[in-house]
């Protein structure tokens, strides 16, 4: 279960950037999770809802986007999506270089300014 | 006044605060001249008896601590201890992994060192995404835990710098294809060091100690290799 400490990383995340911006009550997070980053999404889900709670997150939605693993084959020269668990070339079978599905992202959040708010 | 909703775009990676304090510790190591070794395996894989067999001889030539991460008791420490190594144990008390700023909170416990060994917690998926400031990472991988768990686990597998599949005296009692282990291995990590050996039977340790004794002389940017440990 460490993704009780990946979530509590993000709550206190968003929760400072969105004091600093003077936002009251964050309403959504987009969160990207790489398939290959270990990282359960239901799991990831069911932390929220425990750690958000007395924050001003209480009332958010954790929205995630799962993100596939991509690979770069530096001998073909080959970008490709695939759900091998061996990193291998599609094309030449050896060994490609990760390049997504790792992912542990903060996207960004909408929340609500009783004064305005800076955008970014 | 009108509550106003915005929108705020981040790129915030949710390890970067790990990732701070392993960079931290990172500097710190390397101002002590410090080698630090992250163990990493399941439950039973043999971390604690590889560390009992190989201390009494890497304590002979460098002043080695140990850092024992576990769920729950202090049996690892007590069993360590006997060695002669300095021995912290860490309940993470429920925690399945051991992150920077824990290791960062016992440090100053331990004495002047030349090498450290960190037990991670049992467990072959939640330690890979937390760096300890580590200078290389060993994965223990026993024969009886099955010869598919490589390509079951591949992102512990390819962040290993050493693969030590362990108690090989139990090859002939078990179904395990040991070929395709070590060829899994290749493809997923080309670039790791795969050492066989059985702790208990004290066989393949060399190979083992050659490994650590290596880490240790590209830290110190000396003489690779000097095979002090060994001799």
């Amino acid at each position: 279960m460490h993704e009780l400490s990946l979530v509590s990383a993000l709550v206190e995340e968003v929760s400072r950037d969105a004091q600093e911006r003077g936002v009251s009550r964050v309403a959504t997070v987009r969160l990207a999770v790489g398939k290959r980053a270990h990282a359960l999404p239901h799991a990831l889900l069911f932390c929220f809802d425990l750690v958000k709670k007395n924050t001003i997150l209480a009332d958010a939605q954790l929205i995630i986007e799962v993100i596939p693993p991509a690979f770069h084959c530096e001998r073909c020269g080959v970008s490709e999506i695939n759900d091998s668990l061996l990193f291998d070339c599609a094309r030449c079978g050896l060994p490609a270089v990760p390049t997504g599905g790792t992912e542990l992202e903060i996207r960004g959040y909408e929340g609500d300014c009783p004064r305005g708010g800076k955008e970014n | 006044m009108e509550e106003k909703r915005i929108k705020v775009a981040l790129a915030r990676d949710l390890l970067q605060k790990n990732k701070t304090f392993a960079s931290d510790l990172r500097s710190r190591f390397a101002r002590q001249g410090l080698t630090v070794i992250n163990l990493l395996g399941s439950p039973g894989a043999g971390k604690t008896t590889l560390l009992e067999a190989s201390l009494p001889l890497l304590c002979r030539h460098y002043r080695v601590g140990v850092i024992e991460g576990d769920l729950y008791t202090s049996r690892d420490a007590e069993r360590l201890a006997r060695s002669g190594a300095a021995v912290i144990q860490i309940n993470t008390e429920g925690a399945c992994h051991l992150d920077a700023q824990l290791v960062g909170g016992v440090l100053e416990e331990l004495p002047e060192l030349d090498l450290l060994l960190i037990e991670n917690v049992g467990n072959l998926v939640c330690p890979v995404g937390f760096d300890l400031g580590e200078d290389a990472r060993a994965v223990v991988l026993s024969i009886s835990e099955g010869d598919d768990k490589p390509e079951k686990y591949p992102q512990t597998f390819r962040t290993a710098d050493a693969v030590i599949l362990s108690k090989l005296d139990l090859l002939p009692y078990v179904s395990y294809d040991l070929p395709a282990v070590t060829a899994t291995l290749a493809q997923l990590n080309p670039a790791a060091s795969v050492i066989q050996l059985s702790a208990t039977k004290e066989s393949g340790l060399t190979p083992w100690l050659l490994w650590v004794e290596s880490v240790v002389a590209k830290k110190r940017g000396g003489a690779e290799g000097c095979r002090q440990v060994c001799k």
